[in-house]
C-alpha cells in the first residue's frame, strides 16, 4: 500500500497510508492534481503535530467507512447529536484539543470528523443556562445588564423548550 | 489557544454547531456574549419552530409571542428577513390552535403575499382534518408556484387520511413536497364528515372510486397479494366485506378502509414528482393482525407508483403495511432503503427478486410478533432464500432474519462484494462459515 508523508506546522513529518490521508478531501484533491504519489512531504501549515496525529488516528479508524449516500437530504432538520461509542471516546480530550480538531477537520475538509466535533460541542451546550455555558467555555459576559434584558425580551419567544 | 470563541468568530463553523441545537439552547448561547449574538439571532429566525417540545398543549405560546413581537416592533425590526424554514407541528395546531388563533397565520400570509418572506422550506406535521390551514396553504401555493425545488420545498408528516381534503381541494401543492412521512394509523378511520364526503363521491378523486370498484371480491386475478393461505380473517371483517353493506364510519370495514388508504397514497405519490424521501410508518398496530382483504389492484397500483417515483433518494417502510406479501421495491433513483417490520416468507420472496438497482445503503429489521404466530399462520417458517438479486450494496445491516430466512445474511454477503468491513462483520457473525 502506498504511503505519503505529511508535514505538520511545527515541521514534524508523519508517514501515513495514502488511503487514510485521502479521508481529507483537501489532501485527496491535492494528490489528484499532482497525479502521482509525491516524493516530498505535503505541508499541512495550519495543523500542529499533536492535532495532526489525532486527526490521523481518526482517519485510520474510519478508513473503511463507506462514503455517505450521495446527495443526502440537506434540508433534513432531524439533526441527531448521537455519536458512536468509539468517536465519543476519541473526543474525550481537553477543550483546546477539541476545538483544534474541529478547526483541522474544517481546514482539511473531513466532514464526518467535523460533524463529530460539532456534535460534541453541541452536547456540551445542551440544556445549560447562559451562565453555565459561560462557565463551561470560559466566556466573558460583555453585555450590560440593560442590553441583556432587552435581548432577553426580544427573543423570549425562543425560550420555551 | 483554540476555544469556543475561536469557533464563534468563524461564521460557517458556528452554524455547523448551531444546526444541532434546539431554539432554547441557541437562545441560551445568544445571551452569553456579543460574539455569539448575531449568528445565534440569525439561526433562531432562520428556522422558526412554532411549537414547544415540552408542552403538548402549550396553547401556541410561541405563535402568540411572535405575533405580538412583529406587531409591536414592525417587520423590519425583527428577524423576519432571516426566515428560511418554518416548522409547524401538531402542537402548534392543537385544539387551542395557537397558529391560527394568535393571528400569526395571517402575519405569515401577509408576508408571503407582499414578497417579504424568503421562505424556502416548510415542515408541516398535522393530525387534523380541519380546514383551518387551507388559506395558509393556498397562499403558500401561490408563493411557490414558480419556484424550483431548490427554492422552495415542503416536508409533510401526517396520517394520509388527514391529507385527503387538502389533496381534494388542491390547496396542497404536492409537487413541492420533497419529504413525506406517512403515519398509517390503523385504529383511526376518519371522521363522520369525512365518511359522508367519501360515500357520496364528493371528492373528485376518481382513483378512489376506481379503487373501491376494484374491490370485487374473489376472482379478480388472484395472486400473492390476495392469497389468503395462512392468514385468518379477523372476525370484525367478515360481515361488511362479504355482504357489501357499508357499516357506520367507526366500524368501517377494514378492507374498504385499506382500499381507500391505498388509493389516497397512490393519488398523492403519483403527483409527488420531486419527492426525495418517503417514509410509510404503521402506528398503533400493536396486536393488529395482518388482514386478508382483497386488495390486489390498488396495492399493485401503489407498488408501481412508488417504483416510478423519479427522484426518490430514501425509502423507509416501518411496521405492518397492508398485507404480508406486500413488498415495496424502491425506484431506480433510490440510494438508501430501510425496512422494519413483521416480515414473513412471502415478503422475503419479493425482497429476494428485487435488484435494488442503485441502492448502496440497506437496512432490514425483522421483528417478532406473537400475534402472527398463532395457529393457521404458516408464513413465518424457516425457509432458505438461496440467493438474492441485490449486488451493489456498500453498507448493509440486517437483523433478526434467522427465524424466517436463515441464509439471508450469507446470500447478501456473497452477492455484494463491495460491502464495507463493518457490514461484512455483522452479516458474518451468525454464519458458521463466513466468507
Amino acid at each position: 500500500m502506498s504511503q505519503i508523508t505529511l508535514l505538520s506546522s511545527d515541521n514534524v513529518e508523519m508517514k501515513v497510508d495514502k488511503e487514510v490521508a485521502e479521508r481529507s478531501i483537501l489532501i485527496k484533491n491535492m494528490l489528484e492534481d499532482v497525479g502521482e504519489t509525491p516524493d516530498q512531504a505535503i505541508p499541512i501549515p495550519n495543523v500542529n503535530e499533536g492535532v495532526l496525529r489525532k486527526v490521523i488516528e481518526w482517519c485510520e479508524h474510519h478508513r473503511n467507512d463507506p462514503p455517505p449516500p450521495a446527495d443526502e437530504d440537506s434540508d433534513s432538520r432531524k439533526k441527531s447529536t448521537d455519536i458512536e461509542e468509539w468517536d465519543q471516546k476519541f473526543m474525550q480530550v481537553d477543550q483546546e484539543m477539541l476545538f483544534e480538531i474541529i478547526l483541522a477537520a474544517n481546514y482539511l475538509d473531513i466532514k464526518p470528523l467535523l460533524d463529530v466535533g460539532c456534535k460534541t460541542v453541541a452536547n456540551m451546550i445542551k440544556g445549560k443556562s447562559p451562565e453555565e455555558i459561560r462557565k463551561t467555555f470560559n466566556i466573558q459576559n460583555d453585555f450590560t445588564p440593560e442590553e441583556e434584558d432587552q435581548i432577553r425580551r426580544e427573543n423570549e419567544w425562543a425560550e420555551d423548550r | 489557544m483554540a476555544s469556543l470563541s475561536t469557533i464563534g468568530s468563524i461564521r460557517e463553523l458556528s452554524f455547523e454547531i448551531l444546526q444541532y441545537l434546539s431554539p432554547p439552547d441557541i437562545f441560551s448561547l445568544l445571551l452569553t456574549c456579543k460574539l455569539f449574538y448575531p449568528v445565534c439571532y440569525q439561526s433562531l429566525w432562520s428556522t422558526l419552530r412554532l411549537y414547544s417540545k415540552s408542552h403538548i398543549s402549550d396553547k401556541g405560546r410561541i405563535c402568540y409571542k411572535l405575533a405580538r413581537l412583529i406587531k409591536t416592533r414592525g417587520v423590519d425590526n425583527t428577524g423576519v428577513q432571516h426566515i428560511r424554514t418554518i416548522l409547524l407541528h401538531r402542537y402548534s395546531l392543537t385544539c387551542t390552535n395557537g397558529f391560527v388563533k394568535s393571528g400569526f397565520i395571517h402575519v405569515l400570509e401577509e408576508l408571503l403575499r407582499s414578497g417579504r418572506l424568503g421562505l424556502k422550506h416548510l415542515e408541516l406535521r398535522y393530525n387534523s382534518e380541519k380546514e383551518e390551514l387551507f388559506s395558509f396553504l393556498g397562499h403558500l401555493r401561490e408563493y411557490s408556484q414558480r419556484k424550483q425545488p431548490d427554492e422552495f420545498s415542503m416536508a409533510i408528516i401526517a396520517n394520509p387520511i388527514f391529507l385527503e381534503p387538502g389533496i381534494r381541494t388542491q390547496v396542497l401543492h404536492i409537487e413541492k413536497i420533497t419529504s413525506l412521512d406517512l403515519e398509517m394509523d390503523w385504529q383511526y378511520k376518519g371522521s363522520d364528515d369525512d365518511e359522508r364526503q367519501h360515500a357520496y363521491g364528493a371528492g373528485g378523486l376518481g382513483a378512489w372510486e376506481d379503487s373501491d370498484s376494484d374491490y370485487t371480491g374473489p376472482g379478480d386475478g388472484l395472486d400473492d397479494l390476495d392469497d389468503e393461505e395462512g392468514w385468518p380473517r379477523p372476525a370484525s371483517d367478515q360481515p361488511g366485506a362479504l355482504d357489501g353493506i357499508r357499516p357506520s364510519n367507526l366500524q368501517m370495514d377494514t378492507s374498504q378502509y385499506n382500499t381507500r388508504l391505498a388509493g389516497i397514497l397512490t393519488h398523492l405519490l403519483s403527483q409527488a414528482t420531486n419527492l426525495r424521501s418517503l417514509t410509510i410508518r404503521s402506528i398503533r398496530d400493536n396486536g393488529r393482525r395482518y388482514t386478508d382483504f382483497r386488495l390486489s389492484p390498488p396495492l399493485k397500483n401503489l407498488q408501481t407508483t412508488i417504483k416510478n417515483l423519479p427522484k426518490l433518494h430514501t425509502l423507509t417502510i416501518q411496521g405492518k403495511i397492508f398485507h404480508p406479501s406486500f413488498f415495496i421495491a424502491p425506484p431506480d433513483s433510490a440510494r438508501v432503503v430501510n425496512y422494519d417490520g413483521v416480515l414473513p416468507n412471502k415478503w422475503v420472496g419479493g425482497f429476494r427478486e428485487c435488484s435494488f438497482a442503485n441502492v448502496t445503503h440497506l437496512k432490514v429489521k425483522f421483528r417478532e410478533d406473537v400475534q402472527e404466530r398463532g395457529k393457521g399462520c404458516r408464513d413465518f417458517r424457516k425457509r432458505p432464500v438461496t440467493y438474492v438479486k441485490v449486488s451493489g450494496l456498500l453498507r448493509c445491516d440486517i437483523e433478526g432474519f434467522d427465524t424466517v430466512a436463515p441464509d439471508l445474511g450469507l446470500c447478501i454477503l456473497r452477492a455484494n462484494r463491495r460491502l464495507d468491513e463493518l457490514s461484512k462483520k455483522n452479516l458474518s457473525k451468525d454464519i458458521e462459515h463466513p466468507l
